[in-house]
């Protein structure tokens, strides 16, 4: 049974391989996707369901122990996250056909999307530093394949920028865990969280800890670091938009959980502390940037950022209650920004522009449609 | 050794930011890959460069150079790699479509 943890890993990762042999023939490969990923929600669940009942699964891979081979944890928070981010999938792949063109989506869509999705999955059962920072790339990689589908003007310009960034920002990545690694010789978390309490140089670690903050922010939008998000998450499509927004940023903002809630819980007074501040400038910039535009799918956008704030806001605070709170608005967040993006799409469609100035009446001819937007708002 | 490889990543680093903050999109793209050949070298140089005999089961020895990071790294190597042919295909491809391969003719704030 503890072997099977790998498979929400694994089996994304087999399906965009096949997915990627009969792009062309659109029929076939929905069809594909949609059975995949129905399969893999359900198996999944039944993953949740044992790891919440029979309690955390650990598992070296190839058998090597913690320092030298990769460990997958399933523990109850990561797989709750797994599941969320399932049931988003399935839901993009069953709303992809009717807003992508078919251009675009015999393009690798479905290839691009399973990689997103074992990316992602990945990066939250992951229990070692340097395995976050690879599912991190192939999570970065597909996402910049999906990123491009469409081949725009605007886009281009905007996925440049996009990509620049997480490009600097995983390769800081790569020093900070070369940091970390000098420090305490070892990149497993359960290890780093024993071997940090008897550092001697304390300041060195929080001096890391910002750095590997400061890697994190990026891919989460928290304040100073957020102006790369609005521009790049409104140009693709909106299944895209869809993907990017509930995942990619929720990844972010699961490792600053992880790691500074397991590693660097020795100095709060500088981490946590900078936290609460950013948290707040980070609410406030965003809901201003919504306030801002009168672009619906980029006011969407916007709100993405004062959501990743309140979470961050919880994590500052650093008590029981507030880490639950964190979590719960997390998976909240995912499961409602996935959702407002499809009705967005939904609605762009029916209304043929993005301008809420002249969007009026749409709710007469699509009664159902509107009423479902007022469920996630 | 250590201090040799340090200063080189520094400048390696270094010169990456510089060609990083430039406005032509090549020039961009060689800093990104300045910066992480400098992340690489770090990396090695942290986890110390020679330490003892090569890290394999010998009767006799008992100072082993870590393996671990080479190992890393070398997955580091092989990532960056593909994210750099990546961009550079993308920074054609943004050149042709959009005909400027300065960033200050790159900016703006339309969406279509």
């Amino acid at each position: 049974m503890n072997n099977l943890i790998f498979l929400p890993i694994v089996l994304p990762l087999i399906a965009s391989v096949i997915a990627a042999f009969f792009p062309k023939k659109l029929n076939l490969s929905r069809k594909f996707a949609q059975i995949t990923s129905v399969i893999l929600t359900i198996m999944t669940a039944a993953l949740t369901w044992h790891v919440l009942t029979n309690g955390i699964i650990v598992v070296q891979s190839g058998g090597w122990e913690a320092p030298f081979g990769i460990s997958i944890v399933g523990d109850g928070l990561s797989m709750v996250l797994v599941m969320t981010t399932y049931i988003i999938g399935t839901a993009a792949v069953f709303y992809a056909p009717s807003v992508l063109d078919k251009q675009q989506e015999s393009f690798y869509f479905y290839a691009f999307f399973f990689l997103l999705i074992s990316g992602v999955v990945g990066a939250f059962m992951t229990g070692d530093l340097f395995n976050l920072f690879v599912f991190f790339e192939v999570m970065l990689i597909a996402s910049y394949g999906l990123i491009v589908l469409g081949n725009g003007k605007v886009q281009l310009r905007e996925s440049m920028k996009y990509v620049l960034f997480n490009v600097f920002s995983s390769m800081l990545f790569v020093v900070a865990i070369a940091f970390i690694y000098a420090i305490t010789g070892t990149v497993n978390f359960a290890q780093l969280a024993e071997r940090v309490e008897y550092v001697e140089q304390a300041g060195i670690l929080t001096t890391v800890a910002i750095i590997l903050f400061f890697v994190f922010a990026v891919k989460a939008a928290i304040f100073p670091l957020y102006y790369w998000l609005p521009n790049s998450y409104v140009v693709p499509n909106a299944v895209v938009s869809a993907l990017f927004g509930a995942l990619l940023t929720k990844v972010g903002i699961y490792s600053i959980l992880r790691v500074f809630t397991l590693i660097f819980v020795h100095d709060t007074g500088v981490t946590h502390q900078i936290f609460i501040w950013l948290a707040m400038f980070t609410m406030l910039f965003g809901v201003i940037g919504a306030l801002s535009t009168n672009n619906v799918k980029l006011i969407i956008t916007y709100n993405i950022i004062p959501a990743v704030g309140f979470m961050l806001m919880g994590i500052g605070l650093y008590t029981e209650d507030a880490i639950a709170g964190s979590v719960y608005y997390l998976m909240h967040d995912m499961v409602i920004k996935g959702a407002l993006f499809f009705l967005i799409g939904a609605l762009i469609v029916a209304a043929g522009t993005k301008d809420l100035r002249e969007m009026s009446g749409v709710i007469q001819k699509f009664p159902l449609l509107g009423g479902s937007s007022s469920l996630p708002l | 050794m250590e201090i040799i490889m340090i200063g080189l990543a520094s400048i390696l680093f270094g010169a990456g930011i510089y060609n990083l903050l430039q406005k032509q999109l090549l020039r961009i793209v060689v800093g990104t890959v300045l910066i992480s050949h400098g992340a690489h070298l770090y990396f090695l140089t942290m986890a110390q460069l020679k330490r003892g005999a090569p890290p394999l089961v010998v009767d006799g020895v008992t100072e082993y150079t870590d393996p671990l990071p080479q190992a890393l790294v070398l997955t580091a190597i092989v990532i960056a790699f593909g994210v750099t042919s990546f961009l550079l295909v993308l920074a054609y491809r943004t050149y042709t479509v959009n005909k400027t391969d300065n960033m200050e003719e790159l900016r703006g704030s339309d969406h279509e």
